[in-house]
């Protein structure tokens, strides 16, 4: 279904000189009668294309200012609800709890008109936009624009109410200031409002403190129970603005006081719900017909109080979880952190990921320490080019042009200058939604592809002045290590990874392309296996280098040794867990291709459907078909090599069943090395440890399914084999396959399509 | 008016400011970017304007009369249309009651005089 | 059993001197099942250029409502690139439907664009619409992505792709990921479609936009 199109913002109509208005309803009208059928009269200017976003006046599905027949004018337009009357203090409870049932919608991501600007409330603080905060009032416009009473009203619900539109503008203003995807992630249309945003945080924090210092004192006009809950309210607004206005501060701050003290109140905001009183009455719609609006009107967005608080909930949590990625430990322990606490199940909201988009990188400081370039040195460092002098040279320290150190630091300049975005931005990807960063992965595949390239270019022009000694082949070959190359090259077989595994999440493959995609993931898996080596190779060499100035009792080559191990252990920690992921994949692979030979794999195509296999494989390649390296496979090997041609069943069999073996064992090691390289300074992080050990544990889950699914298999297979009933057409084989969909219990992690393989009790006899 | 005609006139609309009125009394205005036989129309840039509510009305006097009760009492309350931004819209031909040219004061003239020696628009 | 056949249906072509007779009809017919409101001028930007594409059945068992299924398609150069045909609208009367009504519309409009030598066809479908996702998935079409949100309503969708010639995949398009966003709103088969939605990203750069 074609999706609908929208105009930009709203501005204000300039009318510069005095107009006439002439009358031309006759002219027009005659003019249009003699028009033909389908025959437009336009700006040539302007296409039908254009036309298609246009919305129709009148319509009730588009026509936000569309009046039904029913309605009267005065109803329509204005709600016969009385803003400045009396509410019971259940009914304030009730209100304060609807504006956050709201808050939290917005959040998620509904548009305002559909949440929180549908309150009357806040509709009469903030329209006409005040110029003052004490403009901001309830009792605006009426002859007693100055009274405060009634306070409940006047006082608390004012404060609470103001209160919250400056957290929203804390929100607005940090996920405006980062990469996010209007409506998909988050809707900023402000419909020509806005959020006191041109006031600081304290008359805000004054007007909650009156709030509660009045509710305090009402010990005799207000029932215990209910002014408790007010209370209690005003002091949950407090900490979550004074949590969202800390924002980035938190760099320095460190503290998690306010989102803390916010979980704290969770549970007694839930209890305590059942005295409130909705007033409903105070919530309308019809706010839409006066917002500046160019979309469709859409109905009030009501979310359960229980799924507000459990959105708060994790709000709060993932507030007080980032501090853990704070302590800087190195690129590989960041990555780790970042992508586990982004990949939490559902992923964070909005506002928690823009706050971490910044955190990551703000001002070319990474974590608000380090430099951007320092950050890649160190990358390169812990990767590729342990103790190498190309990371040591700098052009202030030395002048001469001639000097081989300064013509290094100046070729490196251009490298930190080429590749810090590109790198950094493979940690900000992951804080967008799960849908984007996949399409935005495919995109950053070409260009990484492009930059491997021109890394290979410095690659060469840096060995000669860097005299990097070539390494000796056993055939009698010279080669030499590449380094920059090496590392955008694994960089990309990453995000390879990532777009497979990102499209069994996203449930993007089809049952019969299975086996397919476990192959290619398994082949990717193996290129990257026998690049991680070619990297080892030329640090341990490095290392042998080295040891015989270690022998030498030369503090530096002490040093280097340290660094070089360091450097090893870590493409160690790389291996397993491609090792991990590789033999999962084989395993899964052999496992479809005979579900898939014993048609007893669900399909979604049809024998009578337009795209063959092949055409079908291009389309899948797709986001590959323009990268140099790997190759693509043709299409021939990837059918020879997906379907295992010519191995017998038992072959097949024994395939799936020794690699899940090795998948588990590396698995279990993958999870005893925890999610940390241990040789850097690692702060506690319980949290995002635990995040880690879940997503590992998952997948072991997974892999006992897999051993599971393998076992009935082999039994089905031989129960086959000796009875003789089966006919020749139908599936030989008497067994149920189901793939359990993404978010299903029985699917035991995203990333892993483990079927579930049953007999068939049904068996028809006719 | 022949279909030529029909078509020049429309065309020389193309651009200009309209005011739309609709059945339900609202005022359209915008730029003129396209029609049809149907005169279905559609504007761009357009806002929307709402005669006001009677209790606008009478907001109005209560504070016209506060604010002037110690001069002379106008007779006159103003209160004006609410407006608000809807960017690009369809007006259906059959929902238009009434469509206005803007024209400065120098266009009116001109038009007039146009229209006098051409017979037409 | 006496059971009354079902009325044999007609499938025909748009025809565009009908169109007051047609749209209001098509109209009548998408409004109740899709989600998207559509103006007028929706149904001409598709029917004006490609109203060869589109497909309608008939039932004259009903004269005063004829019109029981409509499918809307168009088809143009992608990105300077391979003929994509597309998909915009499928509608089959609730009443009407289990009866291949929508799939036979979908082939016809296939067909149509296979003869105007289409190159491969896309189109978008709610995530919740297993029905629409079954139908094209038998007829060979692939998810290649998931668009978070897609639909006013909040829905996610799938972008559903078919090739129809071999090396589709392969052909340039001139679509450049870093030039100034122009008019890549206005590209309908990209996310921009989505309304107020900024353009593609020229991937992520600096901080704020």
């Amino acid at each position: 279904m074609f999706p609908n199109s929208g105009a930009s913002a709203p501005t204000m109509r300039v009318t510069s000189q005095s107009v006439v208005p002439r009358d031309i309803t006759d002219e027009f009208t005659e003019a249009a009668s003699k028009l033909s059928t389908g025959q437009l009269v336009k700006d040539e200017y302007f296409t039908l294309f254009e036309a298609v976003g246009a919305l129709e006046i009148m319509d009730s599905k588009m026509d936000s200012g569309f009046l039904g027949p029913n309605e009267n004018h005065a109803q329509a337009l204005e709600d016969d609800y009385d803003i400045t009357r009396e509410l019971a203090p259940e009914e304030v409870v009730g209100i304060m709890d609807g504006l956050l049932c709201h808050e939290m919608a917005w959040h998620m991501g509904h548009p305002l008109s559909q949440t929180l600007f549908t309150s009357l409330y806040l509709d009469r603080l903030l329209w006409p936009v005040p110029n003052t905060l004490d403009e901001a009032r309830f009792t605006r416009g009426s002859a007693d624009g100055r009274n405060e009473e009634p306070a409940l009203v006047n006082l608390v619900l004012r404060a609470y109410c103001m209160a919250l539109v400056k957290c929203c503008d804390y929100v607005h203003a940090r996920v405006a200031a980062e990469y996010y995807y209007e409506e998909e992630d988050f809707v900023t249309q402000l419909y020509n409002r806005n959020l006191l945003s041109p006031f600081d945080l304290d008359p805000f924090l004054d007007l909650l403190d009156r709030a509660a210092a009045w509710i305090e004192e009402q010990q005799d006009g207000i029932n215990e129970e209910v002014r408790a809950a007010i209370k209690l309210r005003i002091e949950f607004r407090r900490d979550l603005l004074l949590g969202l206005y800390q924002d980035i501060d938190v760099i320095q701050n460190r503290s998690s006081d306010n989102f803390r003290a916010c979980l704290s109140r969770l549970s007694d905001l839930a209890q305590s719900a059942s005295i409130g009183k909705p007033v409903p009455e105070s919530f309308s719609w019809k706010v839409q017909r006066r917002l500046a609006s160019t979309v469709p009107p859409r109905p009030m967005v009501n979310i359960s109080q229980d799924d507000a608080l459990a959105h708060l909930k994790r709000l709060c949590q993932d507030g007080i979880d980032l501090q853990e990625i704070l302590d800087y430990r190195g690129p590989h322990n960041f990555k780790v952190a970042v992508w586990t606490m982004l990949s939490r199940k559902p992923q964070p909201s909005v506002y928690i990921r823009s706050l971490l988009q910044t955190l990551i990188v703000n001002n070319a400081l990474v974590l608000g320490v380090v430099p951007v370039r320092d950050f890649l040195y160190d990358e390169l460092a812990e990767l590729v080019l342990p103790t190498s002098i190309l990371l040591q040279a700098n052009t202030d320290q030395t002048e001469m042009p001639s000097n081989p150190r300064f013509q290094i630091a100046q070729h490196m300049d251009g490298f930190v200058k080429r590749f810090s975005q590109p790198f950094v931005d493979t940690f900000r990807s992951a804080c967008l939604n799960r849908c984007r960063i996949r399409r935005t992965v495919c995109h950053t595949l070409v260009d990484w592809d492009n930059l491997q390239m021109e890394a290979e270019d410095l690659d060469e022009q840096l060995r000669t002045l860097s005299d990097e000694p070539p390494l000796i082949l056993s055939n009698g070959d010279s080669t030499y290590s590449y380094p920059f190359s090496s590392w955008a090259y694994h960089q990309k077989l990453n995000q390879f990874r990532l777009i497979l595994q990102l499209g069994f999440e996203l449930s993007i493959y089809s049952p019969e392309e299975l086996p397919g995609m476990y192959w290619y993931l398994s082949h990717i898996c193996s290129t990257h296996l026998g690049h991680l080596d070619r990297i080892r190779t030329f640090t341990v060499a490095t290392a042998k280098r080295n040891l015989t100035a270690l022998a030498g009792k030369k503090r530096d080559a002490v040093e280097r040794h340290a660094v070089l191990q360091k450097s090893l252990r870590l493409l160690e920690r790389l291996s397993t867990q491609v090792v991990a992921v590789d033999a999962f994949a084989i395993s899964l692979h052999a496992l479809y291709v005979l579900l898939d030979r014993h048609h007893i794999l669900p399909t979604a195509s049809s024998p009578q459907a337009y795209s063959s296999e092949r055409l079908r494989y291009e389309l899948r390649m797709k986001p590959f078909l323009p990268i140099t390296l790997p190759e693509l496979v043709p299409y021939d090997d990837y059918r020879r090599e997906a379907l295992l041609e010519g191995d017998s069943d038992g072959a097949v069999l024994e395939r799936a069943t020794k690699a899940i073996t090795e998948a588990r064992k590396a698995w279990e090691t993958t999870l005893a090395n925890g999610a940390f390289s241990p040789d850097q300074p690692t702060p506690t992080t319980p949290a995002i440890e635990e995040d880690w050990k879940k997503d590992v544990k998952d997948t072991m889950r997974a892999c006992i399914g897999t051993s599971l699914a393998i076992e009935s298999l082999k039994k089905g297979l031989a129960m086959r084999n000796t009875s003789k009933g089966s006919s020749p057409d139908g599936p030989s084989v008497d067994l149920r396959v189901d793939i359990p969909e993404v978010g299903s219990k029985a699917r035991f992690h995203d990333w892993w399509a483990v079927p579930q393989i049953s007999h068939n009790t049904l068996r028809s006899k006719t | 008016m022949d279909a030529n005609q029909a078509v020049q006139f429309l065309e020389s609309l193309i651009g200009q400011t309209i005011r739309v009125h609709a059945t339900d009394t609202r005022i359209f205005v915008g730029t003129f970017k396209c029609t049809d036989a149907a005169r279905n129309i559609i504007l761009g840039n357009t806002f929307e304007y709402r005669p006001p509510t009677p209790s606008a009305v009478r907001d109005a006097a209560a504070s016209a009369d506060t604010e002037t009760s110690a001069e002379q009492a106008s007779p006159n309350i103003k209160v004006n249309m609410t407006s608000r931004f809807i960017g690009l819209v369809v007006v259906p031909g059959r929902h238009i009651t009434q469509i206005e040219l803007e024209e400065t004061p120098q266009q009116n003239r001109v038009r007039d005089a146009l229209r006098k020696t051409k017979g037409f628009v | 059993m006496s059971q009354t056949q079902p009325p044999p249906l007609r499938y025909i072509r748009y025809e565009p001197s009908r169109e007051d007779e047609y749209v209001a009809a098509m109209r009548q017919l998408i409004s109740k099942d899709l989600s998207e409101p559509y103006s007028i001028y929706v149904y001409r930007y598709f029917l004006y250029q490609w109203g060869d594409l589109c497909f309608m059945t008939v039932d004259d068992s009903r004269p005063e409502d004829p019109i029981v299924g409509v499918v809307v398609s168009k088809l143009e150069p992608h990105r300077g690139g391979p003929m994509r045909g597309y998909i915009a609208m499928l509608a089959v009367r609730e009443e009407y439907r289990g009866r291949g009504i929508a799939t036979k519309l979908v082939r016809m409009a296939i067909d149509a664009m296979i003869a105007r030598d289409a190159d491969e066809i896309a189109l978008e479908t709610e995530i919740t619409n297993t029905a629409a996702m079954k139908l094209y998935e038998r007829l060979g079409f692939l998810r290649s992505k998931r668009l978070h949100r897609y639909y006013l309503n909040g829905n996610s969708a799938y972008r559903l792709v078919l090739y129809l010639k071999e090396g589709v995949g392969s052909m340039r398009t001139s679509f450049d990921p870093y030039a100034a966003p122009a008019d890549a709103r206005l590209e309908m088969s990209g996310a921009a479609g989505v309304p107020a939605a900024p353009a593609p990203p020229p991937l992520l750069q600096g901080n704020g936009r």
